[in-house]
């Protein structure tokens, strides 16, 4: 006989060897040609001649996937010719009765796509026999689903369980897909390990029973949680249909075959509920109903000694999923990490118990310690609000010891290992001399040594300006008057000479104009009289910005007094021009030093 | 003549004053140097209730408190020594005996208190005004003064330029010195008599919001801190940190300086 598919295979190599250039071939296989509704095909696509790397499978309408993909490599010899073929195999499930072609898969080879030939299937409807089998079976072999509560708070435990009731033997039993519960944390109660069958009697029938799996879960995300089914693949002994209708599973003269028979559990739907708005700061994540103690184990303690700060929780719920209390230790406590003991027990399918974390606290000081508020935020599930537990009033005394502890002593800050390891410090000693001890309040500034010692440079400054001004009036009064009585003493000796040239005495007239001349000049200018010369007067008049040609008669006139005596000629004419000359001198310098 | 008789009757009236008090003085010192051979029999405690009376008696100086900061020091209540030492070293800033041990003492204190960043002229003046304590600024306070009177003695006497000259110069430093630094002893003086500041006595004192015993904690300090004060109502200080935090502490639990 020659089927269908044998043709098409034939015509496959046919193409593959009239295509010469086409050195690959991709075709399809199925175990069947003819399949009943509710079986399964297995359909196996092979490629010889390259590496494929895409696999794309068949689009399919009227089938349904009924597993993965698996690929493999095989390697046969024919008539002596290796060849070597990549497998893709994968099983599908008819949806509805009639003929269907299954389209092309595709591959990529070297950058090109290729498809593969295609396939057709013929399904048929159940065969009468069949759909009993089923049914039958469906009556006496199922898995229940219970769960304690379908719409929960986030954080509200439920217990899920699966139950298999069953009325038939079974050859086989495998676990094929077991419940991934995602979006819970879950507590497992029992599992296959546990799994035992008992009896059990429902509504008057006798049933074996056995829990595949109880859970208990917490769910960690709101919204609608979809619990997958739990699937057992089983073998269940039917008679082969013949003669007469006898019970399917009586194996009285039974000609039987295992038939084929996959069980799952519907799928549960949790709805979880967000917790509602107003959520407290320190709202720990527990939900359920708790109780909350926080306490010392006593209050009055010395330096050294350890204390311990206990913090009880007890109550329904999620109690494995809360952490420890960050607690904030005041300084001058030595502290240890929480140490966690739990009491929780999950009989009768509820987490409950209680749960104490233990803080050890050693004190290094003395003085009174306050701990920081200790609080408890939960959501109740019965009230359906948030309830706040608070412990504010945590206080301890600790009293002086004689015992050395800790970071006390490390003060002389010797942990630094870069610094010198000073052995001892000690402080400077005492001051022994210049004890300068003073009153409370008295201040330096503002002391009477203070004011006195500001006072005493102005005072003196006053009293040398006074004493010095006065001085100096002085010496300014001598020569002012020696200044004033110049021309008058000038004058009285001139009028001397005056005399003197009446007399016609020469040598006494030009000693006397003399001396009248130095005289003069030697009040005017303060020179002492003893020290007079001609230079000097001269020197003097320049110094004060006489006229040149004062000067030069001055001199003239001087010249004149020394030498005039010993002149030939008239001593009468001659005494009357120095005479002359001596007042012109005089009232010159007189007159030009008063502008 | 009548201003010298003036100044020369003020000058006089000082040491008249002082002899009233001299004879308590001399027992004061009596009583020191009784103190600081106690200590040296490591006898800390019979000491450190000399020193006390001396204090009692109304006298201070830097070295009496520095004495009785090592007594308390040996006695291990570092909070009073560190109270001590800030007293000694108040009456005189350059005192680095004190300030070693102020160091070492303030090792016992827990609360390690950050200090609010200031601009660094801020630190430059505090150094120079901690350079002399208030005699200190008044002996300079008095020197810029003899400067000046020195100054004006050669601008008014003198005819050469120069000797002129020198003494504008002197004039104007000794004035603007004296201001400077007789307002620096005024300072420091106003600061001595009224520091508003305290050392924390308690071993650990819990800080308040407001000024009542059921307000609310705010935080803990503990014994030889220093802590600012700011106001007082009642029985209640308001404490400020050197890091800016605030609070209300009873008196009793603090030492002020």
């Amino acid at each position: 006989m020659v089927s269908k598919a044998h043709i098409l295979w034939l015509f496959s190599i046919l193409l593959s060897f009239g295509a010469a250039a086409q050195e690959y071939r991709f075709y399809v296989q199925a175990d069947k040609k003819k399949v009943s509704l509710g079986r399964r095909v297995q359909l196996t696509y092979k490629f010889q001649g390259g590496t494929p790397t895409d696999f794309t499978p068949p689009q399919l309408k009227n089938f349904s996937f009924t597993s993965a993909i698996s690929q493999g490599y095989e390697t046969r010899t024919v008539n002596g010719r290796m060849s070597k073929a990549y497998t893709f195999q994968f099983t599908v499930k008819p949806k509805s009765v009639g003929q269907f072609t299954i389209p092309p898969a595709r591959v990529t080879v070297d950058g090109r796509e290729l498809e593969s030939d295609e396939i057709t299937i013929k399904v048929i409807d159940k065969t009468d026999e069949e759909r009993d089998i089923q049914e039958q079976i469906a009556e006496n072999l199922y898995i229940k689903v219970y769960a304690s509560k379908t719409e929960v708070y986030l954080g509200e435990q439920i217990k899920v369980t699966f139950k298999l009731y069953k009325r038939v033997d079974l050859t086989a039993l495998d676990y094929k897909s077991i419940p991934s519960y995602d979006g819970f944390w879950k507590e497992v109660l029992s599992d296959k390990k546990d799994f035992q069958l008992q009896n059990e009697v429902i509504d008057g029938i006798q049933y074996q029973t056995g829990i595949l799996e109880s859970v208990i879960l917490f769910p960690q995300k709101s919204g609608e949680l979809v619990i997958d089914p739990y699937v057992l693949h089983t073998k269940v002994p039917v008679r082969k249909q013949g003669r007469g209708r006898r019970s399917f599973f009586d194996d009285f003269f039974g000609n039987y075959v295992n038939y084929e028979y996959d069980l799952s559990s519907p799928i549960l739907k949790i709805r979880v509920k967000p917790l509602p708005a107003g959520k407290p700061g320190d709202f720990s994540g527990l939900v359920g109903k708790f109780g909350f103690e926080a306490d010392l184990t006593t209050t009055q303690l010395e330096v050294g000694d350890p204390i311990t700060l206990n913090i009880i929780i007890r109550g329904e719920g999620n109690l494995k999923l809360l952490k420890p209390w960050d607690v904030e230790f005041p300084t001058g406590i030595e502290d240890h990490p929480a140490q966690t003991h739990d009491k929780i027990t999950t009989s009768g399918g509820v987490m409950r118990g209680s749960r104490r974390y233990e803080y050890l606290m050693v004190p290094y000081r003395d003085g009174i310690f306050k701990l920081p508020p200790i609080s408890l935020s939960y959501f109740d599930i019965e009230k359906e609000e948030y309830v706040t537990f608070s412990n504010a009033n945590l206080q301890f005394q600790v009293g002086k010891s004689d015992k050395v502890i800790g970071p006390a002593t490390s003060a002389n800050g010797s942990e630094n290992p870069d610094e010198i390891n000073v052995l001892n410090e000690d402080i400077e000693f005492i001051k022994f001399n210049d004890l300068q001890l003073h009153k409370k309040g008295y201040s330096p500034f503002g002391s009477t040594k203070h004011l006195a010692l500001s006072i005493t440079p102005f005072v003196l400054l006053l009293l040398t300006m006074f004493f010095y001004r006065r001085k100096e009036a002085e010496e300014l009064d001598v020569v002012g008057t020696k200044k004033k009585k110049a021309t008058t003493v000038a004058q009285k000796k001139l009028k001397a000479a005056k005399e003197l040239m009446n007399q016609n005495n020469s040598d006494a007239f030009f000693d006397e104009v003399a001396t009248a001349v130095f005289g003069y000049l030697s009040d005017k200018y303060a020179i002492s009289y003893a020290d007079m010369s001609k230079e000097r007067a001269l020197d003097a008049l320049e110094r004060d910005q006489q006229p040149e040609e004062y000067i030069s008669m001055t001199g003239a006139l001087i010249d004149e007094c020394g030498f005039a005596r010993f002149a030939p000629g008239n001593q009468a004419e001659l005494m009357k021009t120095v005479y002359d000359k001596a007042v012109q001198v005089i009232s010159n310098i007189e007159s030009s030093s008063k502008k | 003549m009548r201003l010298v008789l003036i100044i020369s009757i003020f000058l006089l009236s000082g040491p008249m004053r002082l002899a009233a008090s001299e004879l308590s003085l001399k027992e004061a010192l009596d009583s020191f140097k009784a103190a600081n051979e106690l200590y040296q029999d490591s006898e800390f405690r019979a000491a450190l209730f000399r020193y006390r009376s001396i204090l009692e008696k109304g006298f201070e100086s830097a070295d009496l408190y520095f004495n009785l900061g090592n007594a308390h020091y040996k006695l291990e209540n570092y909070a009073m020594s560190i109270w001590s030492y800030e007293k000694s070293l108040m009456l005189e800033p350059g005192f680095s005996e004190a300030k070693t041990n102020l160091e070492l003492a303030n090792k016992s204190v827990v609360d390690k208190v950050q200090d609010l960043p200031r601009i660094v002229w801020w630190h430059y003046w505090q150094r120079l005004k901690s350079i002399f304590g208030v005699g200190g600024w008044t002996t300079l306070s008095i020197i810029m003064l003899w400067l000046l009177a020195a100054g004006g003695f050669l601008l008014l006497t003198q005819k050469i330029h120069i000797l002129k000259r020198i003494g504008v110069y002197l004039v104007i430093f000794g004035f603007s010195g004296a201001i400077f630094t007789g307002g620096i002893a005024i300072n420091k003086k106003m600061h001595l008599n009224n520091p508003n500041a305290a050392i924390i006595t308690s071993s650990n004192v819990y800080v308040k919001s407001a000024p009542e015993e059921n307000s609310a904690d705010l935080y803990v300090i503990h014994s030889g801190l220093k802590v600012a004060l700011t106001d007082e109502i009642g029985d209640w200080l308001k404490i400020q940190l050197a890091d800016g935090k605030t609070g209300w502490v009873l008196k009793k639990e603090m030492k002020g300086l």
